[in-house]
């Protein structure tokens, strides 16, 4: 990888990071103002207008700096934050993720409609100026702007014509070479334009006979500042300029001096130190707020999986040297061991630890999708996150997107009411929508919660019937459970219209086949007319997991911790039979027992069974005995093989044998 | 060796700066920091030669960082690193009020700017290497009645370091540079910087400023700096800044071309014009004016110049009396100007 290679990856992942943090504080302030969010927007935005001037991205560097301007004076309280231009705003940001998608893909990073956009939001900045928030009718320097051009305000003022000024030159009473001085200032202006008219006429100044006072009128692209100063050789006594002249000429016979004060640079740049709000507050400003402060580095994810697989061999060779060590009686490798051991643990979990990943990475994104969608449904939602920092390996994080984005917009768009249903029944108009992530014991649980209508039990039974899933007799006596159960059936909907938004033909069998694959349950309460809540639990990680070893028909088999609720020993006499199916009682229970002999033969000498779970349901399989508990880990099968009912993949422990994986959805759910 | 550390809340940043710094090997970066609190500890910790400092940081930023290391033991040099915008001008000014060494703009367009990473082993070398003269001549009131000009643009900064720290003694001409910088404050903050190296007192150009002798000027930009002769009360001849708004020239403003022409023909044969690093053509029409009034032209060698377009430029008109190795031209302008009537 080239240096320029290796910037750009770095570029487009901070980029994206800064990115992240304009959407997510714009959303903060939409709920009004916030200075740390101001703040941090205007951070960001400055962070990413100057790397991408440093990687020549010009498109997004003025994308950026447009944003940042705007921040300046939101910043300062010369702007005040508004709907739209929140809305602006976040459509800007929405430019930027396009154009890193495009670099990425090692696009340009340029932008169609780059023009328009900068000019709507330098409208704003400009919008903003002319009808002046608080500088009330006196000319000040423009550095109000954020642009700290130096040009004098009165400029734009006395300038009658483009380029074009009049100027009225007075020289001391007491001046007594008014020829010289005269002559000088006009080979001075000479220098900064061209002196259009001038009266009196030049030979009469240079003849001196004169009473002392030049009109002129000079074309000059130089400015007044310059003018002025050209002009002010010594002995004169002012200079004036437009449509002072009249005014200034009474004073003057007044005895007045009426002498304009040149307005210097420095007085402007001081004259803006001291009064902007904005730029004292960039100094004084100190960050308090510790949780957006990043620590990291990063590294390619590959380069992790790489690893992690390195350590897994490591793992698995260490099982082996074990027992050879054991096998040959060899004391001191044993002991060797036994350190290497619990080195590889150590980096083991070290490992998984740095594969985790804070949900917020996911979470963040979906304010904006609740906010885009309670516009589009003119519903109002407030939609608050929790547990943000619970952290989840990266494998599962990646499948974790889509199912939670799916129930979100399944919570606004058929939990939560739209606001004057909602008032009706005596709740606030504004719904609320929580999403909540916590960990307990070794799973990660998110819940999903709305206090909208709820799940109508009616509805999705009579759904169900017409579907044909179940019969109207099996509708009545389902128990609420069940029966929300049934929504995640294939292909069930309940929304009434078809929406763009969740009711896209797929439907929340969707949500659990993804909860599925990451080795997850999701479950669903609901209290009509209170609200909807989804849970979902989740192992904290795949590659590493407890597994009970047993045998059965002599043949080592693993299952998952997670799915195992009991064991128990099996006598013969529980067994039951319904119709062909066996089934053991099991405190008031009666769960269904499963042999599995196509997969491992018949066996002679099932003595225990082993109670499993997935999602509610439970099952019960007889093994031969259990070998103990272990944490293994586990590897797909290879595509070669395919898949494989039943088995979710293999494992190798200590002393190298292959172990079929039990793959309990599969098995609960095929039974 | 000298030992930097890197500060700046930006990865991408923090790892340009070092990769910058690692090609010399006379630099070694012995660490980085994500804000200005870390900096400040890294700075006790590892106790580096120079820091390069970013200004928006998060916690705390580098001004405040300038603020508490000046109570601090350790007092290594702070190089600054500015955003190109009017708002960072204004912050780097007040970072050298507080007493920043100096300041680099970050780097733009990477991949077509070459010598950038140049520049900053340059800079940092020279917060090193070149003392800091604690002891200046004073400004003398007297009116200038000879003028030293020099011009420059990209790679130019820490050239002027090196000709303004090797002058011994006050000289009795003005010095205006014309240094290429985006406007609002940025020359400001180059004339603090200059005015602690050099044996003379350096200042930003003020619209008005009667130059005078043994004080040397950086043309304010935003403006061109023209110089206008006048002549005092008292009747001694001299020249006056004055600075104008008209259109940049050479895509500049100020434009070398401007201050030269106009400098040339207020003070005629006692006029020296030399040319360091710059990209572009600005300079070769000034020079050749003061050729032209009889005054002395000269320019720096290619080998000591980042970018030898704007001294080409020159050279190309056949105006150029003489082309010099950096570290002797303060001698020969020194001779020069002291070899001049007037």
């Amino acid at each position: 990888m080239s240096e320029m290679d290796a910037y750009r990856a770095l570029y487009i992942a901070e980029s994206r990071e800064n990115h992240e943090t304009i959407v997510k504080n714009l959303l903060v302030l939409e709920n009004g103002p916030d200075e740390a969010a101001i703040a941090e927007i205007f951070r960001s935005a400055h962070s990413l207008k100057g790397m991408s001037a440093t990687m020549g991205f010009k498109h997004m560097e003025r994308v950026c700096h447009a944003m940042e301007d705007v921040f300046q004076l939101i910043r300062s309280g010369q702007l005040e934050v508004h709907q739209d231009l929140v809305d602006l705003l976040l459509a800007a940001s929405d430019d930027i993720e396009l154009m890193l998608d495009d670099i990425e893909s090692d696009g340009p990073g340029t932008l169609d409609h780059l023009e328009e956009r900068v000019q709507a939001l330098l409208d704003w900045k400009a919008g903003q100026n002319t009808t002046g928030g608080k500088n009330s009718g006196s000319p000040q320097p423009e550095n109000i702007a954020g642009d700290f051009s130096t040009q004098n305000v009165g400029e734009a003022l006395l300038e009658e014509e483009e380029g074009q000024y009049q100027m009225l030159i007075r020289l001391r009473d007491d001046c007594d070479s008014r020829n010289l001085r005269g002559m000088l200032l006009l080979q001075n202006l000479d220098q900064f334009g061209t002196i259009i008219q001038c009266i009196p006429e030049r030979a009469i100044v240079e003849d001196g006979v004169f009473d002392g006072t030049i009109r002129l009128v000079i074309r000059s692209d130089a400015g007044i500042d310059a003018l002025k100063t050209a002009a002010s050789v010594s002995d004169v006594k002012e200079v004036l300029f437009g449509h002072d002249i009249n005014l200034s000429a009474e004073k003057a016979a007044t005895g007045s001096t009426g002498v304009i004060k040149p307005l210097t640079l420095p007085d402007i740049m001081g004259a803006g130190m001291d009064h902007s709000p904005g730029i004292s507050k960039l100094v004084k400003e100190e960050r308090v707020d510790k949780s957006r402060e990043v620590k990291n580095i990063r590294v390619d994810i590959t380069r992790l999986d790489q690893m992690m697989n390195l350590i897994e061999d490591l793992v698995i060779n260490r099982g082996r040297l074990a027992q050879i060590a054991r096998k040959f009686q060899i004391k001191e490798l044993d002991e060797t061991l036994n350190m290497v051991g619990r080195s590889v643990s150590d980096l083991q979990n070290l490992m998984m630890n740095i594969r985790m990943i804070p949900l917020s990475h996911i979470f963040n994104r979906f304010p904006r999708t609740v906010r885009d969608l309670a516009h589009k449904e003119e519903k109002e939602v407030e939609f608050t996150i929790e547990g943000g920092d619970t952290e989840l390996d990266r494998s599962i994080m990646d499948g974790l997107n889509d199912p939670l984005l799916h129930l979100i917009r399944n919570g606004v768009d058929h939990g939560i009411e739209k606001p004057e249903i909602r008032m009706k029944s005596g709740k606030p108009g504004k719904g609320k929508l929580n999403l909540i992530a916590s960990r307990d014991r070794d799973n990660v649980v998110i819940v999903i919660e709305d206090d909208g209508a709820g799940i109508n039990r009616e509805k999705v039974a009579k759904k169900a019937i017409e579907r044909g899933l179940i019969t109207e007799l099996q509708a009545v006596e389902m128990t609420d459970e069940a029966v929300y159960d049934l929504l995640f059936l294939p292909g069930f909907s309940t929304a009434e219209k078809i929406t763009d938004v969740s009711g896209r033909g797929v439907g929340l069998d969707v949500v659990r086949t993804a909860i599925d694959n990451l080795k997850g349950t999701i479950k669903v309460e609901s209290s009509p007319g209170k609200g909807s809540r989804f849970e979902l639990v989740l192992p904290p990680t795949m590659a590493i997991v407890n597994v009970i070893m047993v045998r059965i028909n002599g043949r080592r088999c693993a299952i998952p911790v997670n799915n195992v609720v009991e064991v128990a020993g099996l006598s013969v006499s529980k067994i039951h039979h319904i119709g062909t199916q066996e089934a053991i009682m099991m405190r008031d229970e009666v769960i269904p027992l499963d042999r599995l002999d196509d997969m491992f033969g018949k066996s002679d000498q099932t003595e225990i069974l082993v109670v499993l779970q997935h999602q509610n349901k439970k099952r019960t399989i007889a093994v031969d005995m259990i070998e103990g508990q272990q944490e293994v880990v586990i590897k797909p099968l290879s595509s070669m093989i395919g898949g494989c009912r039943g088995i979710s993949g293999i494992t190798i422990p200590g002393d190298g044998e292959v172990v079929p994986v039990l793959d309990v959805n599969a098995i609960v759910k095929e039974s | 060796m000298i030992r930097v550390l890197v500060v700046d809340d930006s990865l991408f940043m923090r790892t340009i700066i070092t990769d910058m710094l690692r090609k010399d090997p006379e630099i070694e970066v012995v660490g980085v920091a994500t804000n200005g609190e870390d900096g400040l500890m890294k700075i006790n910790e590892l106790k580096p030669d120079v820091v390069t400092l970013d200004i928006e940081m998060p916690k705390m930023d580098g001004i405040e960082v300038l603020k508490r290391k000046a109570t601090m033991e350790h007092q290594p040099k702070t190089l600054m690193l500015s955003s190109l915008t009017s708002q960072g001008a204004l912050m780097t000014k007040k970072a050298m009020a507080y007493g920043a060494d100096d300041f680099m703009l970050k780097p733009k367009d990477l991949a077509r700017t070459r010598g950038i990473s140049q520049e900053l082993i340059t800079k940092v070398k020279n917060l090193v290497n070149i003392a800091y003269v604690s002891r200046k001549t004073d400004p003398s009131a007297e009116i200038a009645n000879k003028i030293v000009l020099i011009g420059s643009s990209a790679g130019g900064p820490p050239m002027l370091d090196v000709l303004l720290s090797s002058f011994t003694t006050s000289l009795p001409a003005a010095i205006m540079i014309t240094q290429h910088m985006p406007e609002g404050g940025f020359t400001a903050a180059l004339a603090a910087r200059l005015n602690r190296l050099s044996p003379m007192p350096v200042k930003e150009t003020e619209n008005g400023d009667v130059l005078s002798s043994g004080q040397v000027y950086v043309s304010m930009a935003g403006y061109h700096t023209v110089i206008s002769s006048m002549i005092s009360p008292s009747g001694v001849k001299g020249g006056r800044v004055i600075h104008s708004r008209a259109p940049p020239e050479h895509s500049v403003r100020p434009a070398a071309d401007k201050t030269f022409s106009s400098a040339a023909s207020a003070f005629g044969p006692l006029t020296v014009s030399t040319i360091l690093s710059g990209m572009g053509s600005d300079g070769g029409e000034g020079t050749l004016a003061v050729k032209q009034h009889g005054g002395t032209t000269m320019v720096c060698r290619e080998s000591d110049c980042l970018v030898y377009g704007m001294a080409r430029s020159a050279l190309k008109l056949n105006c150029v009396d003489s082309v010099l190795p950096l570290r002797s031209m303060a001698g020969e302008i020194t001779r020069v100007v002291k070899s001049m009537g007037g």
